[in-house]
């Protein structure tokens, strides 16, 4: 260092420039109100904070229980007695085993038909019922089954001996909602939403084919008897977009490398047609925690603008069909790809918005069918507060 | 009472959270930290703030400070807002261009007697209006002590780096202090 660096140094050193008017009165305002709050306990307890609300959010999914009962589809009981009119007693007795068969079937299964529940319907019936039913029933009525009737329906409008047919009264399940769970995570204070439009996607009936196949949940399971009426999914069902509310947290690693993290729930409902039961609600509820490096492209005092890729494992805590318990999906990785804006409102607690895509991986364990499994690739755009932990900002 | 505690005393006292001792040390130091605060940042606002931000973190982690002979009380302060300043920089630090490449070294060094009779404000002022970089170098190099390998390590630039961008410091302030005298 030369001479006259040195005599710069010295000078300066020395120098006290007059403090701005109202500073002492200032600081001491600040240093009150930063004592009972300073920036480690802040940290501490955000820490504390976020693990016992994602605890209790984690207790509410897990506890949540099905649609009321009284809310569910009830389907009424064939009465164990056949058609009485028939043309070939070999029929008649082959019919009447059936029907011993599916009923036996029916009452193995108190959990999908309970047994308070089962309205009595009048015996009595039209003709005209009856063939429409029987339209419905389809190909689980055999062949000479659907002759003799078609014998019935013309001459005994009102006959004592008229076929009873399974009544169906189908109420539509009551939704279900998240409320609870985005009144926990708004109570706790740390609200960190992704709320995205509730629009749903309806897929053309031409596209899929029926499903025939078992289905979770199907109070009716097609194959048992081929005189059964089988509750089938037809090809018309809708997927909603999910709705996600979640926690997030943000660990700087270095000046511009950062990792983001956190944990979402996220509601996938869809609604499924049935030709017997009707619309029939599917609602899951996930948990899912997101990974991703964040690379801050520019920053200053108080916004930071960033890119950031990663992962995010989640997995299903419980799926209902029509308010009845199904078989869920596993554990299950997606892709993220995110770029964002972050407001820092304090030195600990930034508003955010960041548009978000997401691949969900391919996976056997993926067994429901949502609005992911239609739309693997998800273009969204999250908005909320997140918590800076640990940050490196000097303000 | 207060004002004849040495710094130990004075520290001793603040870590006992006792309000007038606080206000001593205030008094004692904060015109010195708001100074180096604003050879850092170039704003007296943004100086200011970082001044009470600095001595609040200060008289929270009184308890941490350790004597080491006269002086040492400011000598930790001012470790604390240089840290709180060059991270305040880094934050605020949008990638920019330096386009003044074209630099020449015949400047004439001024002599202490013409130092001597430049007022401290107008250096401090010269000091501000440097490029923050540039300024963050001189005042790391030439004021606070700093190697080149220190700051090329806390500005995330090379040493070579933070040399050349020193020279270019000094060219700016030699230019600046020859311009004043001459107006004289």
């Amino acid at each position: 260092m030369s001479k006259w660096e040195e005599t710069v140094k010295n000078r300066l050193e020395e120098y006290e420039s007059p403090l701005p008017e109202g500073s002492f009165a200032e600081f001491f305002e600040r240093r009150s109100a930063a004592s009972g709050n300073s920036g480690a306990k802040l940290t501490t307890w955000a820490r504390v904070l976020v693990t016992a609300v994602a605890a209790v959010l984690a207790v509410m999914l897990f506890r949540r229980q099905p649609g009321s009962p009284a809310d569910d589809i009830q389907i009424i009981i064939p009465p164990e007695s056949p058609v009485a009119v028939a043309v070939d007693s070999t029929d008649i007795q082959v019919f009447e085993h059936q029907a011993v068969r599916r009923t036996a079937a029916l009452q193995k299964e108190p959990a999908v038909v309970p047994e308070n529940r089962i309205e009595e319907t009048s015996p009595e019936v039209t003709g005209g019922d009856v063939a429409k039913s029987r339209e419905d029933l389809g190909d689980g009525y055999p062949d000479n089954f659907k002759e003799e009737s078609a014998v019935t329906d013309a001459d005994s409008p009102s006959s004592p001996f008229a076929p009873s047919v399974p009544e169906i009264t189908v109420r539509k399940p009551a939704g279900l909602s998240v409320v609870p769970a985005a009144g926990a995570v708004a109570g706790g204070g740390l609200l960190a939403a992704v709320l995205t439009p509730m629009t749903g996607s309806r897929q053309n009936p031409s596209d899929i084919p029926i499903h025939s196949d078992p289905i979770p949940g199907d109070p009716v399971r097609p194959g048992d008897d081929p005189v059964t009426p089988v509750d089938k999914r037809t090809k018309e069902y809708s997927h909603r977009f999910p709705l996600q509310l979640g926690l997030s947290t943000r660990i700087p690693v270095s000046e511009r490398l950062s990792i983001t993290t956190g944990l979402e729930y996220s509601l996938y409902s869809s609604t499924f047609t049935y030709t017997l039961s009707g619309e029939k609600e599917q609602v899951a509820h996930y948990v899912e925690i997101p990974v991703r490096m964040d690379w801050t492209l520019a920053s200053n005092n108080n916004i930071d603008v960033y890119l950031g890729g990663g992962i995010k494992g989640d997995y299903c805590l419980g799926a209902t069909l029509g308010g009845e318990a199904v078989k869920k999906d596993g554990f299950n990785l997606s892709l993220l790809g995110a770029g964002g804006i972050q407001f820092n409102v304090t030195e600990w607690l930034g508003v955010y918005v960041e548009p978000e895509i997401s691949y969900t991986l391919p996976s056997k364990k993926l067994i429901l069918e949502t609005y992911r499994t239609e739309h693997p690739l998800v273009f969204s755009v999250a908005g909320g507060l997140r918590i800076n932990i640990g940050t490196t900002k000097s303000k | 009472m207060y004002k004849e505690l040495d710094e130990q005393e004075l520290a001793r006292h603040c870590s006992e959270r006792d309000r007038l001792a606080e206000e001593e040390l205030y008094n004692r130091y904060a015109a010195r930290v708001y100074t180096l605060c604003r050879r850092y940042t170039g704003d007296n606002d943004e100086a200011k703030d970082l001044m009470q931000d600095s001595l609040i973190q200060a008289l929270n982690k009184i308890d941490t400070f350790r004597f080491a002979g006269k002086g040492s009380l400011y000598r930790w302060m001012s470790r604390i807002a240089i840290n709180k300043a060059i991270n305040h920089i880094k934050r605020q630090r949008w990638r920019t261009v330096s386009l003044d490449f074209l630099q020449h070294d015949d400047i004439p060094e001024p002599s202490d007697e013409e130092i001597n009779s430049i007022p401290q404000e107008k250096l401090l002022e010269w000091i501000s209006q440097m490029p923050e970089v540039r300024r963050t170098v001189f005042n790391l190099y030439c004021i606070d002590g700093y190697s080149h390998k220190e700051i090329g390590k806390m500005l995330g630039i090379s040493e070579k780096g933070s040399a050349g961008t020193l020279a270019k410091a000094r060219n700016q302030l030699k230019g600046e202090i020859q311009r004043y005298l001459k107006e004289q």
